[in-house]
């Protein structure tokens, strides 16, 4: 073995930061046959989902949707986009998982021993990747809701409309949301099904709030939930959970930025 | 050059690494030796920054290793060949790994053929054998041209020819002046790889010697006798600064004392001896020996060659 062959041929090197970590995770979600497989899972199970709501109308809201405003069936069709955003919300859980589970994760931060630059890259990757497709599969389920309406020579709402594209793209907004709750959980518990449970319990809690009743009134706009479905203009201004959109949002930056900083403050002084 | 001083490493009530310090000099090749769970592979994690020491500091080219600006290109690294993603190929584990140092997307290419996974570059990792993976991991740790290359266990799993190749590999690197630090829990691998070994136990560090010193002073420690009256001559031995390591009916193993001493007093005595042999043991069992009583053995610094 000549070891002449093991140095580079060319020395041309980028510096290593936030960017080159970024395009690091890129690669890693990318190449990842698991990933792939289920970021296609999330826009067919957005199709199918939308098309069962949609014709179930009638059973499950009590209304068919020849009698019910076509806003209202579009709200219906995006129930697809929330089966997307929970399964974006499993491949997020899983990228961080399988790192612990193989012990990957050491590759990891030897390669990036700055950890909160890979927090910080992992969060942007799992963000982008989750919304793009997130409002591809609100797309698709919106898409397929409509073309039943059309089917039944129903009106349709166009896109157009800012109030559905509101609606659409506030709704895709559930995956990025709920993938990044599941990679800093992933991280708190160093596991998958720790990601993936704790989402779920995120999922619940204004379920568990609206037991509560009127004593649940004040803190319910203000849990990821509740702050979400105001985004997307899905809470009517009667309603007395409505906030102001620009403060739902702010409220979903923080809840986002909290769990973050829970799993960083944990990653930066835990072994790994 | 790896340097720790003082490196402690203790979990509730357990100490794993106990105030260890060393230097791991350029230009050779160093042997990381303990039995399984000594500590070996808890003191590399606290090197590579992944584990933070209870006490004590490990440095890299003289600084901390999560301090480098470039750690990839300063330190290349293999823990666990199985600590990879198996859905993903070959090449894509090295192109994120190489992504994540800075090192130009050409390089995975150059390393994926220079550990001969050249036609294997896009299979998944899954379908690897564990040689395969452990080339795989040489290679992820050759992505970046380090000046200190520190594996863990890379002999396991590895065919005979593919020994050859590491071997080979790393001694080449060494002499091109670069850090190489290596740990195994056999002693006989290292012997035809190392140059020196740092020997640990129970995480403290048992010996600091050049192979060559290693075998010498295992060496002269034995001989082994066989005589009809071998009860008499241990009585006799009482007197010496010999020790009877073992001895069953006629047969006698002896320490302390050399072959040629021994052979005097028979004679003097007329004690007749059908064997007289001075036992060249091999590393294993100098290693044994040391690793036998951790605590009775402290470091002895030796300069090696």
């Amino acid at each position: 073995m000549s070891t002449a062959s093991v140095s580079p041929s060319g020395t041309k090197h980028k510096p290593s930061g936030l960017f080159t970590t970024v395009g690091s995770e890129w690669t890693k979600i990318w190449s990842l046959g698991t990933s792939r497989i289920l970021l296609l899972v999330a826009v067919g199970l957005a199709a199918v989902a939308a098309a069962l709501f949609v014709l179930t109308s009638a059973v499950t809201t009590g209304t068919g949707i020849a009698d019910r405003e076509v806003f209202d069936v579009v709200s219906t069709s995006l129930l697809g986009a929330d089966a997307a955003a929970l399964t974006l919300m499993v491949m997020a859980a899983m990228t961080i998982g399988s790192e612990y589970s193989t012990g990957m994760i050491r590759v990891t931060l030897t390669a990036s021993p700055k950890r909160s630059q890979f927090l910080t890259a992992k969060a942007i990757v799992i963000a982008v990747v989750t919304y793009v497709v997130g409002v591809v599969a609100a797309f698709v389920a919106y898409g397929v809701g409509q073309l039943i309406l059309l089917s039944q020579g129903l009106d349709i709402a166009s896109v157009a409309d800012p109030r559905i594209l509101r609606l659409i793209t506030g709704s895709a907004i559930m995956a990025p949301l709920y993938g990044l709750i599941a990679v800093a959980f992933g991280i708190v518990f160093r596991s998958t099904a720790g990601g993936i449970l704790s989402a779920l319990v995120a999922l619940v809690i204004p379920s568990i709030v609206g037991w509560l009743g009127e004593a649940g009134n004040s803190i319910m706009p203000y849990l990821p939930g509740e702050a979400l479905h105001n985004l997307a203009g899905l809470t009517p201004a009667t309603s007395p959970y409505a906030i102001n959109p620009g403060v739902s949002a702010i409220v979903l930056v923080v809840w986002v930025l909290v769990v973050l900083g829970i799993a960083q403050s944990l990653l930066a002084k835990r072994d790994a | 050059m790896i340097e720790v001083h003082g490196l402690t490493k203790r979990y509730r009530d357990v100490v794993a690494v106990d105030d260890l310090s060393f230097t791991v000099s350029p230009g050779r090749v160093t042997g990381f030796l303990g039995p399984n769970g000594a500590g070996k592979s808890t003191t590399m994690r606290m090197i590579l920054g992944l584990d933070t020491p209870t006490k004590g500091s490990a440095r890299v080219g003289g600084r901390n290793y999560r301090s480098l600006a470039a750690p990839l290109r300063e330190v290349g690294a293999l823990l666990d060949p199985a600590a990879l993603q198996k859905s993903r190929t070959a090449r894509a584990h090295l192109q994120w790994i190489a992504q994540a140092g800075g090192i130009e997307r050409k390089r995975v290419g150059e390393v994926l053929e220079l550990v001969g996974l050249g036609k294997a570059g896009d299979k998944r990792v899954g379908e690897f054998s564990l040689g395969m993976r452990q080339r795989l991991g040489i290679a992820a740790a050759l992505l970046g041209d380090p000046a200190v290359l520190m594996l863990d266990e890379p002999l396991n799993g590895l065919d005979p020819e593919g020994i050859v190749w590491v071997r080979t590999l790393l001694k080449g690197l060494a002499s091109e002046g670069r850090t190489i630090f290596l740990s195994s829990h056999l002693m006989n691998e290292m012997e035809a790889t190392a140059d020196h070994v740092l020997v640990i136990g129970k995480g403290r560090l048992i010996a600091d010697v050049s192979v060559h010193d290693l075998v010498r002073q295992g060496a002269a420690a034995q001989v082994s006798v066989v005589s009809p009256r071998a009860a008499e001559l241990v009585a006799l031995l009482e007197h010496t600064e010999a020790h009877i390591v073992s001895g069953a009916d006629s047969e006698l193993i002896i320490s302390g004392v050399d072959a040629a001493e021994i052979g005097e007093l028979a004679a003097r005595h007329g004690i007749a001896l059908h064997e007289l042999t001075p036992r060249r043991p091999g590393l294993e069992e100098a290693f044994i020996h040391l690793t036998r009583d951790e605590v009775g053995y402290r470091a002895k610094e030796h300069q090696g060659s």
